[in-house]
C-alpha cells in the first residue's frame, strides 16, 4: 500500500464516520425532540429574564402550531404582543391574521393600534 | 459564445417576465418573509430585532429571520419598489432567477468547455423547477442564485495561487451565500472539492482556511451585529437545534418533506427528465472511464472539472440526503446537474464533425427548452397557488396519479 493510498483510505475512513456521527446526532435530537412541547430551545436558553417573558407567547404559539390555519389565533397571539407593548411583533403576527382573513374585526383593529406612529 | 449566452440570457429574462405574476401568495413561508422585509425596510435595526424575539417565542412555524442575506435583499427591494408587498419579493426572485442562468454558465466555464457551458446556462434557463420559484416571494431563487456564485468564487480560484482581492471576493460570496440560507454549510465539501480540484497532494493553505473558517465567523458575526449580544446566543442556539433537527418532528412539513434519500431522483426526473438522465449517464461515464496512472494521470485533465463537479454533487446530495427531501430544497443541486449533463452532451459529441456536433447541441437544448415550458405550465403554471414542488403535485400536475 503506498503512502498516497493509504492517505485517500484514511481520508474516506474519516469522511464516513463524519457522515454516520452527524446521521447519529440527527437521530439523537430528533428523538429528543419528539414529544411536546416542541423544540423551541426553551431548555437551552441561556437568559432567564428572556425565557420568562418569551412563556406566554410560547404557548399561544403551540396553539397556533394545533390550528395553524386559524386567523383567531394569530390574532390572540398578536393581541397578547400588543398588550405587553410589543408593537413591530404585534403588527408582524397580525398581519398574518389579516393574511387568512382579511376581514377579521379583532385583527384589523388591533394592526390599526399596533402600526399607530410607526413610520 | 457571447452571442449565445446573451440569446440564453435574453431568452431565460423574457420566459420569466411572461409567467411574472398571476400568483396566489402563500400565508404560510412567503408572508413571513413578507413580514421580515416589512419590518427591517420600515422599522430597520429594530424591526429585525423584534423578528428574531418572535421566532425565539414562538418556535417551529415561523421561518427563520436569522438569514439577514435574504432579509436585507428583500428590504431592499421594498425600498426600491417604493413599496413592501409580495411583488416586490417575487421581483427579487425572478431578477435571483436570471442571475442564476449567469451563474450557471460561468461556473461551468470553469469546470467544462465554453459551449457546454452555454447548454448548461439554457438547462438552467428553462428548468420547470426554477421557473416555478421565480415568479413567488420564496428565498428559493435567491439561494440559488447566492450559491452558484459562491461556488463560482471558488472554483475560478483552483490550482493556483489566487490574490487577495479574489479571496476576498470569494469570502464575500460564500458569506453572502450563508446568510441567505444557512444550510449552504453542508455545500463547503463541494468548496473545498472546487478549490482543491485533486491537482496535486492535498495541501491545506491559509487561502483554504480563509475560504472555509472566514465565511461561516462572518455570518454569525452579522447575526450578533444586527440582533445584538442579548439575543444572539439564544437566536444561535435555537438556530442550530433547528438546522439538525430539520423539520419539527410530526409537524405537517415533516411529513411533506420526509421519505427515502432517493425521493428526490423521483422528483427532479418529473421535474427535469432530459437533464436528469444526461447527468446520471456523465456520473456513470466518469465513474466507469478507467484510472490512469502517473505521468499519464497528470497529463490527462480534459475531465477533471467534470469529475470534480460530479465528486461535489455527490457529497453535496449525500448531506442534503439528511435533511428534507424535498425538490425545491434542492434547487442549486439541480444547477449543478445542468452542468454535469451539458458536459456528457459536449464530450458525446465533441469528436464529431462540426455540422453534426452542433445540430445534436441545439436538438438537445430544444427538446428540453420544450419540456421544460410544458412540466412548468402543467405543474406551476396551471395552479397559481402551488408553492411547493412535493411528489405529490409533481406526480399530479403530470397526470401520472388520479
Amino acid at each position: 500500500v503506498t503512502e498516497g493510498n493509504r492517505g485517500r483510505r484514511d481520508a474516506a475512513l474519516a469522511a464516513l464516520l463524519l457522515i454516520l456521527g452527524l446521521i447519529g446526532l440527527r437521530s439523537v435530537l430528533r428523538s429528543g425532540a419528539a414529544g411536546p412541547p416542541p423544540p423551541t430551545t426553551a431548555s437551552v436558553k441561556s437568559m432567564a429574564a428572556v425565557r420568562q417573558s418569551a412563556e406566554p407567547f410560547a404557548s399561544l404559539a403551540r396553539a397556533i402550531d394545533a390550528q395553524p390555519a386559524s386567523a383567531d389565533r394569530y390574532a390572540a397571539l398578536g393581541a397578547a404582543y400588543l398588550a405587553a407593548g410589543r408593537r413591530v411583533e404585534a403588527s408582524l403576527v397580525l398581519r398574518v391574521a389579516l393574511t387568512f382573513d382579511p376581514q377579521h374585526a379583532a385583527a384589523r383593529a388591533d394592526y390599526a393600534r399596533a402600526r399607530q406612529g410607526a413610520p | 459564445v457571447r452571442i449565445a449566452l446573451a440569446l440564453v440570457l435574453a431568452f431565460a429574462a423574457a420566459l420569466r417576465w411572461h409567467i411574472h405574476g398571476a400568483v396566489l401568495f402563500s400565508p404560510w413561508d412567503e408572508t413571513w418573509y413578507l413580514n421580515w422585509a416589512n419590518a427591517v425596510a420600515y422599522d430597520g435595526l429594530d424591526g429585525f430585532r423584534a423578528s428574531v424575539r418572535l421566532w425565539l417565542d414562538t418556535g417551529w412555524f415561523v421561518p427563520r429571520p436569522t438569514r439577514w442575506g435574504h432579509v436585507l435583499l428583500s428590504a431592499g427591494a421594498c425600498r426600491i419598489g417604493g413599496s413592501c408587498g409580495f411583488e416586490q419579493l417575487a421581483a427579487l426572485s425572478m431578477l435571483a432567477g436570471v442571475a442564476a442562468v449567469g451563474a450557471t454558465y460561468l461556473l461551468a466555464r470553469t469546470l467544462i468547455a465554453g459551449p457546454a457551458a452555454i447548454l448548461a446556462a439554457s438547462f438552467t434557463a428553462v428548468s420547470a423547477l426554477d421557473l416555478g420559484l421565480g415568479r413567488r416571494a420564496m428565498q428559493d431563487e435567491v439561494v440559488l442564485a447566492t450559491a452558484l456564485l459562491a461556488l463560482y468564487s471558488v472554483a475560478r480560484l483552483a490550482g493556483r495561487r489566487p490574490a487577495w482581492r479574489e479571496t476576498l471576493a470569494a469570502v464575500a460570496a460564500l458569506t453572502l451565500a450563508l446568510a441567505v440560507k444557512e444550510s449552504f454549510v453542508v455545500m463547503f465539501p463541494a468548496v473545498f472539492l472546487l478549490r482543491w480540484r485533486f491537482e496535486g497532494p492535498l495541501r491545506i493553505t491559509g487561502t483554504d482556511v480563509a475560504l472555509l473558517a472566514a465565511p461561516p465567523l462572518l455570518y454569525l458575526g452579522g447575526l450578533l451585529l444586527l440582533s445584538g449580544p442579548t439575543l444572539f446566543a439564544d437566536a444561535l442556539s435555537q438556530l442550530i437545534t433547528q438546522t439538525v433537527v430539520g423539520t419539527q418532528p410530526g409537524s405537517p412539513v415533516d411529513t411533506v418533506q420526509g421519505g427515502p434519500p432517493w425521493r428526490l431522483l423521483i422528483d427532479l426526473l418529473a421535474l427535469n427528465p432530459v437533464v436528469t438522465v444526461l447527468a446520471v449517464a456523465g456520473l456513470g461515464v466518469l465513474v466507469a472511464t478507467p484510472r490512469r496512472d502517473g505521468a499519464a494521470a497528470r497529463a490527462e485533465v480534459k475531465d477533471r472539472g467534470a469529475a470534480v463537479l460530479a465528486a461535489a454533487v455527490v457529497v453535496s446530495a449525500i448531506a442534503l440526503a439528511m435533511g428534507t427531501k424535498n425538490a425545491r430544497i434542492w434547487v442549486t443541486l439541480n444547477a449543478l446537474h445542468a452542468i454535469l449533463a451539458a458536459w456528457f452532451v459536449w464530450r458525446s459529441v465533441e469528436q464529431r464533425a462540426p455540422a453534426w456536433r452542433w445540430s445534436v447541441i441545439a436538438g438537445v437544448g430544444v427538446v428540453n427548452a420544450l419540456l421544460g415550458v410544458s412540466i412548468y405550465q402543467r405543474i406551476f403554471g396551471a395552479n397559481p397557488g402551488e408553492a411547493d414542488a412535493v411528489s405529490l403535485t409533481l406526480l399530479r400536475g403530470l397526470g401520472m396519479i388520479p
